[in-house]
């Protein structure tokens, strides 16, 4: 069973994923952090396989919590997808370059599920992205 | 002695006698020599002498005319009475004029002057009469008069002239007055002309000022607005992802068809909405002045084809017939992702309005100096002439009636948008309900001729 970490500052995005993943095959366990700074302190105690990291919060914006994750390297090699309600270009190429993926709100369960497995899959097959995230 | 002194005086009478004799010559040759006609009368007033100057003038021989009354000469016999008259009363009448007949009747006028005669004791024995001839005079006297009255027909005359002229003055002194009138109204017209020009020329600058304040206001307000919309999208796309995560994991797991059914009707609506408010974002965001577009010259044709393979799908279920006829070689310097977005709205759209049967879709592009036209032709619902005005409009649907989910009434707000930031252009032309309809939008070429 794989751990995502869900950081959104709507309860409800990360209760409905929840349900969305948590109800099916069991691959899956969701845990949520309504801010950047709950983000942070979970990491402390868990290492999650992947984390759905949302760009505009309050106090603590996605750029951020990102950036801070990216410094140590206790948790530099966690895949980060973002979510994020921007739809602009500089949002999709900092989201697809700095990050793993990037996805927009309001997005389709399976399509989330199909980009998540694509970057393990990758994660396994190529070297180059584990450098590029160090 | 006696004998002698009677000699003596015999010579001294014979001396006077001589004297006497040659005074008398020398008087009548005197007279004579005078060219004065000349006449003497005796009381009775007939004729008792003359001179050579008389009978020349008169035409008469001395006998025809001595002893003869003198009013034969006269035409006027009052004349005479008169001269006679006024001579006896003051001595002298001097320069009477009057007309005499001569022997041949010629009429002479002449002035007469005439004088008593008077013995060495002071009486009264006749009359002496000088004639002049004032012919002469008479015709420079008449001469003149011609002159004069010439002269007095030419003064009226130009009196006429003058009061002519007056007149002309006059008039003229009136137009002149007039026109001092009209030139101080003009001046006054002018005065007040330009301070109306001065007073519009104040008008036009607060005119100019406010035009540009609330043009810079209306900026402002349109940035509000797109700044709001972006907002108010985003906003709205939080909430939006669990309903989208969660209606469909709830009409998987549902059984009762009659509530399947109503989590359709919940679903269709939750993707109308979700389109609505990706739609109404692009729009936003290709107005706003962040928006990056990733330039590149681009092969159209074969992007037409990646597009028609991807958007095969969305025809639902009618027969759709696409042709390409874009030339291989036609390139168009444009972001592929907007372009990608104005075709994928203009033929969903041709999809979308025309009848169940089906319709056919014709793609073409044509180098027009350094812009690509670019047309989609469809043999769809067409529209009519109101119609064409507002269907570049935003939230405009061509029927309103018509519940459609859809259409959210911004696919073409956003094709317009985006050719016009490519520094394009985009028209529709049909020729009316049912004859279909053609899109057209223009693109600029490469920079560079393409290879």
């Amino acid at each position: 069973m794989k751990t995502i970490l869900v950081v959104d500052d709507n309860p409800d995005v990360i209760n409905s994923l929840k349900i969305g993943f948590e109800d099916s095959t069991q691959e899956y366990r969701i845990l949520g952090a309504e801010s950047g700074y709950k983000c942070l302190e979970l990491l402390n105690n868990i290492t999650p396989d992947i984390i759905l990291l949302d760009i505009m919060m309050p106090q603590m914006s996605g750029w951020e919590v990102f950036e801070r994750i990216k410094k140590d390297t206790t948790f530099s090699t966690i895949p980060i997808i973002f979510l994020t309600a921007r739809t602009d270009r500089i949002a999709k190429n900092a989201g697809s370059f700095l990050g793993d993926d990037y996805i927009e709100k309001p997005f389709d369960i399976i399509d989330l599920k199909k980009r998540i497995e694509i970057v393990f899959r990758n994660k396994k097959s190529s070297p180059i992205l584990d450098k590029k995230n160090h | 002695m006696v004998e002698k002194e009677l000699k003596e005086r015999i010579v001294n009478i014979e001396i006077v006698s001589a004297d006497l004799n040659d005074l008398e010559r020398y008087i009548e040759d005197l007279t004579n020599f005078i060219p004065l006609p000349l006449v003497t009368l005796n009381p009775a007033l007939k004729i008792i002498d003359m001179n050579t100057s008389f009978l020349f003038t008169t035409g008469y021989a001395q006998y025809e005319i001595l002893s003869t009354t003198i009013d034969v000469l006269f035409r006027n016999k009052q004349d005479i009475h008169n001269i006679i008259t006024k001579t006896h009363d003051s001595g002298v009448t001097k320069n009477y004029e009057t007309v005499i007949s001569t022997k041949e009747k010629k009429e002479i006028p002449v002035s007469v002057t005439c004088v008593l005669r008077t013995d060495e004791k002071g009486s009264f024995i006749g009359y002496f009469i000088a004639f002049i001839d004032i012919t002469d005079l008479k015709l420079v006297e008449k001469s003149l008069h011609e002159k004069l009255e010439r002269l007095q027909k030419s003064e009226l005359a130009t009196l006429n002239i003058m009061e002519d002229l007056q007149n002309t003055i006059q008039a003229l002194t009136i137009a002149e007055t007039k026109i001092n009138d009209k030139n101080t109204e003009l001046q006054k017209i002018n005065t007040e002309l330009t301070l109306a020009r001065e007073e519009l020329t104040i008008l036009n600058r607060d005119l100019e000022k406010k035009v540009k304040e609330r043009t810079a206001d209306v900026e402002k307000l349109l940035k509000q607005k797109d700044e709001f919309i972006s907002q108010l999208g985003h906003d709205l796309k939080t909430p939006l992802t669990p309903l989208n995560i969660l209606i469909p994991i709830v009409k998987e797991q549902e059984q009762d068809p009659k509530l399947k059914e109503l989590l359709d009707v919940i679903s269709n609506n939750l993707q109308y909405m979700k389109n609505l408010v990706i739609k109404t974002l692009e729009l936003a965001q290709l107005n706003s002045e962040n928006y990056l577009f990733g330039f590149e010259d681009i092969n159209l044709s074969q992007q037409i084809c990646n597009i028609l393979k991807m958007e095969s799908t969305y025809f639902g279920g009618k027969e759709v017939t696409i042709q390409n006829n874009i030339p291989q070689d036609i390139f168009v310097h444009a972001d592929l992702l907007q372009i990608k977005e104005v075709f994928d709205n203009l033929i969903s759209n041709a999809v979308k309005y025309s009848q169940p049967d089906g319709v056919k879709i014709t793609l073409d592009a044509q180098k027009k100096d350094e812009y690509i036209v670019v047309s989609v032709k469809d043999t769809g619902n067409g529209l009519d002439s109101p119609q064409i005005e507002h269907v570049f409009d935003e939230f405009y649907k061509v029927d309103y009636s018509r519940h459609d989910l859809q259409s959210t009434g911004l696919g073409l707000s956003i094709c317009k948008r985006i050719v016009e930031k490519h520094g394009g252009r985009i028209w529709i032309e049909s020729e009316g309900k049912g004859k279909g309809s053609t899109f057209f939008f223009t693109l600029k070429a490469p920079m560079k001729k393409q290879a």
